[in-house]
């Protein structure tokens, strides 16, 4: 069905299109920017466990990556505010 | 906003009996007694496409290079499913739409907007489900706060309550009024609303969350006469009028963790552990208070 060419590998910084999910948490990658959206829950159990890993290795390679980088103070974002355009539908 | 109701009857009363959408969707299962939804907005049906995915189906516009809508089967097991593990996905062009009728991950990069899914990723049953809901057919622009704090909640509400009456059909859309909407690149419209509509085959009852597309956490539920109004599409066509005309009580919108299986924490708890919850969460509610009031 949807056409994928090759497995997403969730590479902090790399892309605007890798997602890594965590439980209801999800790490949305992107050039400048990663979003956390969700919420997790961290059993003490080996799940909890599995999970709390994946966690300390995602936060690891963020960190890892922004270390390796020459950083400015603030990324500059160059927001394009949307555009008016006529409704097609109204 | 007044003139909406009459524009929709003006509009009914133009196209007679014959609605705009298919009277056979394409993939049936994922829709309440098999009929998708019909636009009853007739400007809505230019250059639509229906696509289906193994755990929702949508119809894309080639005008507003979104999804109108996402159809999904909600189901007590289709949940406890969707409660899964570590992996990673990736959003992606829906390479089978035509290239200049579909958004690009470019369209999104720098916007300021959340790629906000239509049918969510927290629904889907199976790893390749959870992949197909990326693609970029099943996504919208959204304000950011309204997709990270209200609309998680409205996500994660009808998954528990789906989880309690056994089975539910969603119906997920976007919603475009007034005479200028916003775009990205002028390319990829801005809804002005999203709804969330509900079916309980069981109960015969529907209803829906409407709410508008920006931060502030407001929403109302409306019955599908009032959605169709608002949206130009008849969400449930095989509804009997009695059930379109009045809306089902919807769940408070709540988060919680997707893990929180309603499986795994049976509502048969002791009083104590509802009133801990209960309390942990005021409290969390008066930090978050205050924190919002230093900053």
């Amino acid at each position: 069905m949807t056409t994928r060419k090759t497995a997403p590998r969730f590479e902090p910084f790399a892309d605007d299109a890798s997602v890594r999910n965590l439980g209801g948490l999800s790490f949305e990658n992107g050039r400048d920017r990663i979003g956390l959206h969700g919420s997790l829950d961290l059993t003490r159990d080996k799940a909890g466990l599995a999970l709390a890993r994946e966690l300390k290795r995602t936060a690891a390679a963020i960190v890892a990556a922004l270390e390796s980088a020459d950083l400015p103070e603030a990324v500059a974002e160059p927001e394009a505010a949307p555009q008016p355009v006529k409704n097609p539908f109204a | 906003m007044l003139l909406r109701p009459l524009q929709a009857v003006i509009v009914l009363a133009l196209l007679g009996a014959s609605p705009a959408a298919a009277d056979d969707p394409p993939c049936p299962g994922l829709f309440a007694e098999g009929r998708a939804p019909v636009l009853t907005n007739p400007k809505l049906a230019a250059h639509t496409r229906p696509l289906c995915f193994e755990a929702y189906a949508v119809l894309h516009s080639g005008a507003s290079r979104t999804p109108l809508y996402a159809a999904e089967h909600l189901t007590r097991e289709s949940v406890a499913a969707a409660r899964m593990v570590a992996r990673d996905d990736s959003f992606h062009e829906e390479e089978r739409l035509p290239a200049a009728e579909r958004s690009q991950l470019e369209d999104y990069v720098h916007s300021g907007f959340d790629r906000g899914h239509l049918a969510p990723a927290g629904d889907m049953p199976t790893p390749e489900a959870q992949a197909q809901s990326f693609s970029l057919a099943n996504i919208v622009p959204q304000n950011r706060a309204f997709n990270r704090g209200l609309w998680s909640g409205i996500e994660e509400s009808v998954r528990r309550l789906a989880s309690q009456r056994g089975t539910l059909y969603v119906v997920t859309g976007a919603v475009f009024t007034g005479g200028v909407v916003d775009a990205l690149k002028s390319r990829v419209l801005v809804p002005t609303q999203l709804y969330k509509a509900l079916y309980d085959p069981a109960s015969g009852e529907a209803g829906a969350y409407l709410a508008p597309n920006r931060g502030g956490g407001e929403w109302r539920a409306v019955s599908m006469d009032e959605l169709r109004a608002v949206a130009g599409v008849d969400v449930f066509p095989g509804l009997p009028a009695a059930a379109k005309a009045r809306a089902m009580d919807l769940p408070e919108p709540r988060e919680f963790a997707r893990g929180d299986a309603a499986e795994r924490r049976p509502r048969s708890d002791t009083w104590q552990d509802w009133f801990f919850r209960e309390l942990a969460r005021a409290v969390s509610k008066a930090l978050r208070d205050v924190l919002r009031s230093i900053f």
